[in-house]
């Protein structure tokens, strides 16, 4: 017999976030993902000066803020027709760097890490799901892993810390904006970001890499838990030259296994079972139209369902990695028993990536890469010379700024009139990620992943948040909303 | 912490030296030197502040705090701004020999009213569960730090809020309590100081 299970809000994620599934014979056979809160980002920006666009967006969200702060410079730069200097890319990448890793350890250790450790019974350690089976560690090891919990949060710090010598401030950073980034670098700069950045580095390698390793050897059912859609988009990020032609993680796709370029121009946003008008269904980010039904009878939630080529795709570190498919660390090699001087690839996880250890696995390794890169692109940085160029706000233009963000593809695209925002619009990671059903009724990435799972204890559904978390998804940017003529609108929260 | 550390000094001593090839050298011992500089002081009495500045007096604690920063104290004593996450540098006060923590303190006595409450005594009242890490609150970091070997003693300064409407500046009834609020905080700083040279 069906059994419906609601988990509303879903907790310990970013934003706000609703699933539902059905439950037959215990096991999910059908999954609903819905975004319960919306802002108005978009209608904010209309009619303001273009360069507080990349300001103005970061308050998108407080935990990567700087992925839409550079997404939207990008834009802005695209619109303005201006490249930024060696300098200013450099301390672009640090900048985001730094937040990188900052995000990766609050998403694993202070989000994540609670559905596989039993901490003391104080907040924020409780309330958890209890059940048989649930909490694996032996007691030893929870306690060490609370104390490791504890230290990430020193960590974060750090990378706050590091991040804001060349941002100025964080969360919410006023170092970058359009034509390059606004610090200087100085020796003392360099210096006071290197000790911290080892710092970091010495953490991922000795704690994060082998916590997540040490959780996965105590769960290792979970690779086999969460597949999704398994086909991939990354924008790629961290651009290595000045052409945008070389980067950190490459740009791709992944379809049926297949390894394509990105075609921007195959995005479109359905919203059939969106509180959208479904007149606005299937358009591209350039030219979107967003017009809310709160009421519409199909639609179950505020996020758009976006498709390349009519097919979702997940993004983030999965995605990442499996289009990358860089060597792995030896602690991978540790876990999977392989000897320290083989390599060892992502893909050769074959299909156990696709899961919600893959994922996690994925994001831990991916962050070590990001760390250790930082370390060369700080030698790159010429001291004392310009990070930024001059910029005029163009009459009219058009832009589109891409870069993969800690959660996945994000992309800006702006329409200038009048040298004013006349239109704004964002498709942001988590949109692909936890978005509905399209207008033929193919399921998001996030509920496929769900579709299937044995579910132990439907009052303590463990496995469909484990599932969720996997993710890091990001509501607080995943819903927003253009209205193009800036009608005065009331809604309610549903 | 070398003081001159700042601004263009060090690039031309950097630059000069970058052409007898020995800028590399310098450049690793200053980040060593700024490494080893970091470890914390375990000597310090912190005084931190925290609470909701939106709130009118629900961020008290914060506003004491900026009002310490116009006497004169020791090094040894460090003052914080604290906020409203105090899990997130909860690492910082474990390294105090004292901690001195101002907040609102809802105690049922008339607004302005000061109490001083050791963080044992706290009472763990039935608090709501918390649904993100936004809601964990003072008492429940209080207990997390509590869990950790040689946690350092805490005291908290409580003073009874008159308003917790949305706002920037304190009510009036605090503002006037203002200067016996920090006659008491410098007292017990006073007196963690003196224990400390015992």
């Amino acid at each position: 017999m069906a059994r419906k299970i609601v988990v509303d809000p879903v907790t310990r994620i970013e934003g706000h976030l609703k699933i539902e599934v059905e439950v037959d014979g215990g096991k999910v056979v059908d999954a609903r993902t819905t975004g319960t809160l919306w802002r108005g980002w978009e209608l904010i920006l209309q009619g303001r000066d273009p360069r507080d666009a990349s300001q103005i967006a970061q308050r998108i969200c407080g935990v990567c803020p700087i992925a839409h702060g550079l997404a939207s410079s990008r834009c802005l730069d695209d619109a303005f027709g201006v490249k930024p200097p060696t300098n200013g890319r450099v301390i672009r990448n640090l900048i985001f760097g730094s937040n990188w890793i900052q995000s990766h350890l609050l998403h694993f250790f202070h989000l994540t890490a609670l559905d596989y450790v039993k901490g003391p019974d104080v907040a924020p350690f409780v309330p958890r799901y209890e059940g048989r089976d649930f909490y694996r560690l032996d007691q030893a090891t929870n306690a060490e892993a609370v104390r490791r919990y504890l230290k990430a949060l020193e960590m974060r710090n750090k990378a706050h810390q590091m991040l804001a010598i060349f941002g100025g401030h964080m969360p919410h950073t006023s170092g970058i904006v359009v034509g390059g980034a606004t610090e200087i670098p100085t020796a003392d700069k360099v210096v006071n970001f290197l000790w911290r950045l080892r710092e970091l580095q010495a953490f991922i390698d000795d704690v994060y890499l082998p916590t997540v390793y040490l959780v996965a050897s105590a769960y290792k059912d979970y690779f086999s838990i969460g597949a999704g859609c398994k086909n991939f988009l990354s924008y790629g990020v961290f651009d290595l030259d000045e052409e945008g032609s070389q980067k950190l993680f490459p740009a791709g796709v992944c379809i049926d296994g297949n390894l394509l370029p990105v075609d921007t121009a195959k995005i479109a946003e359905d919203v059939k079972y969106s509180w959208y008008k479904d007149e606005t269904s299937g358009l591209h980010p350039s030219n979107g139209a967003t017009v809310p039904d709160a009421r519409k009878a199909d639609g179950y939630t505020w996020l758009k369902a976006p498709r390349y080529e009519g097919k979702p795709l997940e993004v983030g570190p999965l995605a990442r990695a499996w289009i990358a498919n860089p060597v792995l660390s030896k602690h991978a090699n540790a876990f999977l028993g392989v000897s320290p001087d083989k390599e060892v690839r992502f893909r050769d996880l074959g299909e156990s990536a696709f899961s919600v250890l893959g994922r996690h696995a994925a994001r831990a390794e991916e962050l070590r890469i990001v760390a250790q890169a930082m370390e060369k692109w700080l030698s790159e940085l010429k001291l004392g010379e310009r990070s930024s160029v001059t910029v005029q706000v163009p009459e009219e233009a058009k832009g589109m700024g891409l870069t993969d963000a800690p959660r996945g593809s994000l992309g800006h695209w702006i329409s200038i009139k009048g040298k004013k925002i006349a239109n704004y619009q964002a498709v942001v990671p988590t949109t692909w990620n936890a978005g509905p059903r399209d207008d033929q009724g193919k399921l998001g990435p996030i509920e496929q992943a769900l579709m299937g799972t044995q579910v132990s204890d439907p009052d303590n559904p463990i496995e469909l948040v484990r599932i969720v978390r996997a993710f890091d998804p990001c509501i607080a940017c995943a819903v927003h909303l253009i209205h193009r003529r800036g009608r005065e609108q009331t809604f309610r929260i549903l | 912490m070398i003081p001159w550390l700042g601004g263009i000094a060090p690039d031309l001593l950097f630059r000069s030296l970058e052409e007898k090839g020995l800028h590399r050298q310098l450049f690793f011992f200053l980040v060593w030197h700024m490494a080893q500089n970091q470890k914390p002081e375990k000597k310090k009495v912190i005084v931190c502040g925290i609470g909701n500045v939106l709130l009118q007096d629900e961020g008290v604690g914060v506003h004491v705090v900026r009002e310490l920063k116009n006497f004169p104290l020791p090094p040894s004593v460090e003052l914080i701004e604290g906020g409203t996450m105090l899990l997130d540098f909860l690492f910082q006060l474990q390294e105090a020999r004292q901690v001195i923590l101002i907040d609102a303190v809802k105690a049922g006595e008339p607004p302005g009213s000061i109490c001083l409450v050791d963080s044992e005594q706290l009472i763990e009242t039935e608090t709501n569960h918390p649904l993100s890490l936004h809601q964990v609150d003072a008492v429940q970091v209080l207990k997390i730090m509590a869990l950790e070997k040689d946690p350092p003693p805490c005291l908290i300064v409580g003073i009874e809020p008159a308003s917790l409407e949305w706002g920037l500046e304190l009510s009036e009834i605090i503002k006037e309590r203002m200067p016996e609020i920090l006659q008491v905080v410098r007292d017990q700083i006073r007196k963690a100081l003196s224990t400390e040279n015992a």
